[in-house]
């Protein structure tokens, strides 16, 4: 879907077919990108509603349909409701709807600020207001629904952002070099961009993003697409304040000594702009005599490189695909051996019954040792978690697991040493895990 | 075929008995065993919602993208024109008399080929007085309804058809300004449609839309109704409720399904029982008898102009009416279920039966729910919690999240569709929209107990000088 957006937006912006086939092959050849496909994760879901975004308002600038606001509107709801980078990008698409469409009524940006500083409203501005809430509603009401639910359910607005197992602090410390640090803010975030889209298409969709300043000279249809770069400055500001936890193995980070990659797959967002301008620059060979072979010849060359890159990646996928990287890192981190040994024992003594362990810090554990999660009674059990905490056997726990004593988890503070644990026998332990059964 | 009842009584003597049986039911179940008999009740409300609300918000929405309206009238000769006769009941309305016969006189169909009769109230004199100042066009008739019927538009409606002349016969309200070309619109899409389709019905908008907070609702409303909801039972070959006014009938078939006299108030060869005359929403009714005759009902492309009631006393009186006639309605046409499915088709009767009696019960619902939610989310009541086992929990939800997403999201998109922008802001106040249609609910439940014949008369407080403006009318 992604694929055929990427599509759609170049066409749309370029009506070439070849130039928008290859900056779609960009992003369909992306070694990470097909990684990723693998996986559970959300990126590939918020990637197609942001393209969505961009496609729906850049058509709706070029064609005025009400329709594609809507559309837009939708995209907005469901990447909002999908990751949180959407909230900002859809922020980003409301400045760039209500400038274009103020823009379109008034002309130039001096009438623009004339109108805000003199309030002079009309029926347009009006109706454009109207237009401007609409887009509002429909994309923001995710957002809006996602706090009153935090606040309903667990009773804090913003529990996703400050909440027990949300606080930024849990993954960043305040001595975290790019904390309050510009330079290797920046540097990260580049770092985590080159790593997932490799150098040279790096360098490719900056000398696109020249072309489309000097040619499209930020021509309204081409502002959504632009505003897709949003997110660049928007993880370096986020790394600086200690909002987001990203690590390249670029950059030196006190926190994880052992394991330097975390999360650098949120420098994939970047293959959206990046295959967009690609394709758009490519288009833009053909424009003077034999125009369309030298087009022609430059999507060749981008799709033959993209093809190396990709091969070239999965000669070694383990160490070349950094978002494979990072995982096969941390599964053979020590910290991870003892949750795989802990893992093999359950697998193969566990015979039924529920079991308590907290998920966080756990995760890969109820998978590995192939458990029902409606047989886990965790942190995320609705009011479950804290009563069975506090005297597991009345709640029919059969299993415990507790991580600790370094970095101990919750099942470890609260059971270890606790005489609750007497109706339990200890049946396995390692340096990190201890498994209870019940007597 | 099936006999024609109507709204004369309250319910029948199968239903009272049904009732009792129902309610005695549920008190014995309460007794035995009262967790599940609740849950059992939460379970058939919330399947009453997912039909409801699946269908008003999601089919008839999407069939309707895929109604194609007859085209407008390309060319008809004069003399292949039909006759035509406009009914023009009018109470109370003598400021509204002389736009009301200046939007007839505007109309463009040939003076020789039309009627059009003023339907007026004995008990009426100052609207009277005023006709007779008028000087009216020779096509004009006026009829002075006699008293002793119930006194309601369709009992006035009834006289009307008695003394129709026309092939085909159209109703406007005194506040109604159809488009100029309305007729032969309606000409032209009943002949370019199937033989059975006898009725087509003309969207109906609201010039005053920016008057009010109310009327913001009322316009939005309107384009969901009769874009949205008309139109797809229309694609979907279902009985569309008519809508008041601006439905163009082939009089032969309002003659072929009246009422028979022996039911009617008055019997006499002047007043043919086209309509209900103890029904308030009487034309929802009439659209139930056609399709009982196996007709149809399309939508086609024009549009009458009326004006909403400004105020929240004046809206909550009509719309009370409205509901209360829809569930009078649907009760009438659940007294023989079995009859009526059989000769109207098991499908149309069970998504017409939902329409009428779904409208008030889904708003007479939200009330204990919402009650439910909020009480649940207050005090995290085990109670509450129990009568929401797993399926009917997860039904719940995404009943209350995406049944009133979708509703916002229509209403939004209702204010784009027909360039109503500037009300887009005020759909942010649809809590207390809400509000007030619950409270309406409940009033029209009280008024179909003790007075269900009673015709709020909807006043019309309009600015005749806005109006023209509004709708680039001439004349003074």
């Amino acid at each position: 879907m992604a694929s055929v957006l990427l599509y759609k937006i170049i066409f749309d912006l370029t009506s070439k077919k070849l130039p928008a086939l290859t900056g779609a092959f960009v992003f369909m050849a992306n070694p990470n990108i097909l990684y990723m496909q693998s996986t559970a994760m959300t990126e590939l879901l918020l990637f197609a509603c942001m393209l969505g975004m961009v496609y729906s308002l850049q058509r709706w600038i070029r064609t005025e349909e009400k329709k594609y606001l809507l559309y837009a509107g939708i995209a907005s709801f469901l990447g909002t409701l999908s990751r949180y980078e959407a909230w900002v990008l859809f922020a980003a698409m409301l400045v760039v709807m209500f400038y274009v469409g103020w823009r379109k009524q008034y002309g130039s940006p001096y009438h623009l600020v004339r109108g805000v500083v003199q309030k002079r409203y009309r029926h347009q501005d009006n109706v454009l207001g109207g237009r401007f809430l609409a887009f509002l509603f429909v994309g923001g009401i995710g957002i809006l629904g996602w706090v009153f639910w935090n606040d309903l359910i667990l009773g804090n607005p913003l529990y996703f952002q400050d909440g027990q197992y949300a606080k930024p602090s849990l993954w960043v410390g305040k001595s975290d070099k790019v904390v309050g640090n510009w330079v290797a803010s920046f540097h990260t975030y580049w770092y985590a961009m080159t790593d997932n889209l490799h150098l040279v298409i790096v360098v490719l969709m900056i000398v696109g993003l020249l072309v489309m300043l000097v040619r499209g000279r930020l021509r309204h249809e081409t502002l959504p697409a632009l505003t897709l770069l949003v997110m660049f400055p928007f993880y370096v500001v986020a790394l600086y304040e200690g909002q987001r936890p990203l690590y390249v193995s670029q950059v030196q980070h006190a926190a994880f000594e052992t394991n330097n990659l975390l999360n650098v797959r949120f420098g994939l967002l970047m293959v959206l702009p990046a295959s967009i301008l690609i394709g758009y620059m490519v288009a833009q060979l053909d424009w003077k005599r034999h125009g369309k072979v030298l087009c022609a010849v430059g999507c060749a060359a981008v799709a033959a490189l993209t093809i190396v890159l990709a091969v070239e990646s999965f000669n070694d996928p383990a160490s070349s695909i950094i978002t494979n990287k990072e995982a096969v890192v941390e599964m053979h981190s020590t910290y991870d051996e003892d949750s795989a040994m802990t893992s093999q024992y359950l697998r193969h003594h566990y015979n039924g019954g529920l079991v308590l362990m907290e998920s966080y810090g756990n995760e890969a554990l109820p998978y590995q040792a192939h458990l029902s999660l409606g047989d886990v009674v965790y942190e995320g059990s609705y009011k479950l978690w804290n009563p069975t905490l506090a005297n597991p056997s009345a709640h029919h726990i059969r299993w415990i697991v507790m991580r600790g004593p370094s970095q101990p988890d919750d099942v470890y503070k609260r059971l270890h040493y606790s005489p609750e644990l007497s109706s339990y026998k200890l049946v396995y332990k390692n340096p990190d895990y201890s498994v209870y059964e019940r007597n | 075929m099936v006999e024609r009842l109507t709204a004369e009584r309250r319910l029948s003597l199968g239903q009272v008995i049904v009732g009792v049986v129902l309610l005695a039911s549920i008190a014995a179940g309460l007794l035995l065993n009262s967790l599940d008999t609740l849950r059992v009740i939460n379970g058939v409300f919330l399947a009453f919602w997912s039909l409801f609300v699946g269908l008003m918000l999601v089919v008839l929405p999407f069939a309707s993208m895929r109604y194609r309206m007859p085209s407008k009238f390309i060319e008809i000769l004069e003399r292949d024109l039909p006759t035509y006769t406009i009914v023009l009941p009018v109470v109370r309305e003598k400021d509204n008399l002389k736009p009301l016969v200046e939007a007839i006189k505007q109309l463009n169909y040939p003076a020789k080929l039309l009627q059009a009769i003023l339907l007026l109230e004995e008990d009426d004199p100052e609207t009277i007085e005023a006709v007779n100042r008028l000087d009216l066009p020779q096509y004009f008739e006026d009829l002075v309804v006699p008293a002793g019927g119930p006194k309601t538009k369709p009992n006035a409606m009834n006289f009307g058809l008695g003394q129709a002349t026309g092939e085909n016969f159209v109703v406007y309200d005194a506040e109604d300004r159809p488009e100029s070309n309305q007729l032969r619109d309606a000409v032209w899409a009943l002949r370019n449609s199937a033989k059975n389709v006898v009725c087509a019905q003309a969207r109906l908008y609201f010039w005053n839309r920016t008057d009010s907070w109310i009327t913001n609702f009322y316009w939005s409303e309107y384009v969901m109704h009769f874009e949205w909801v008309l139109a797809g039972l229309s694609k979907l070959k279902l009985v569309p409720p008519l809508g008041g006014t601006s439905n163009h009938f082939k009089t032969e078939a309002l003659r072929k399904v009246a009422i028979s006299q022996d039911k009617l108030p008055f019997k006499s060869d002047g007043y043919i029982g086209g309509w209900d005359p103890w029904n308030v929403t009487e034309d929802a009714d009439l659209a139930g008898a056609l399709a009982l005759h196996d007709y149809r009902t399309i939508m086609f492309d024009s549009v009458t102009h009326e004006s909403a009631c400004k105020d929240i006393s004046h809206a909550d009186k009509q719309r009370r009416r409205w509901l209360k006639g829809y569930f009078h309605t649907g009760m009438v046409y659940t007294r023989h279920p079995l009859k009526y499915a059989h000769a109207m088709g098991p499908l149309k009767y069970a998504v017409y039966v939902l329409i009428l009696l779904g409208t008030p019960l889904s708003l007479w619902l939200s009330l204990p729910y919402w009650g439910l939610t909020i009480a649940y989310f207050t005090t995290h009541s085990e109670a509450i919690r129990s009568l929401f086992p797993t399926p009917l929990f997860y039904a719940g939800v995404l009943l209350m999240v995406f049944g009133n997403l979708l509703k916002f999201y229509q209403m939004v998109v209702s204010c784009l569709h027909r360039n109503g922008e500037t009300s887009v802001k005020y759909m942010l106040l649809v809590p207390l929209w809400w509000i007030l249609s619950i409270y309406t609910a409940y009033m029209a439940l009280w008024e179909f107990m003790v007075k269900p014949h009673h015709w709020h008369k909807t006043e019309h407080i309009q600015d005749l000088e806005q109006e023209r403006i509004e709708l680039g009318l001439t004349g003074t």
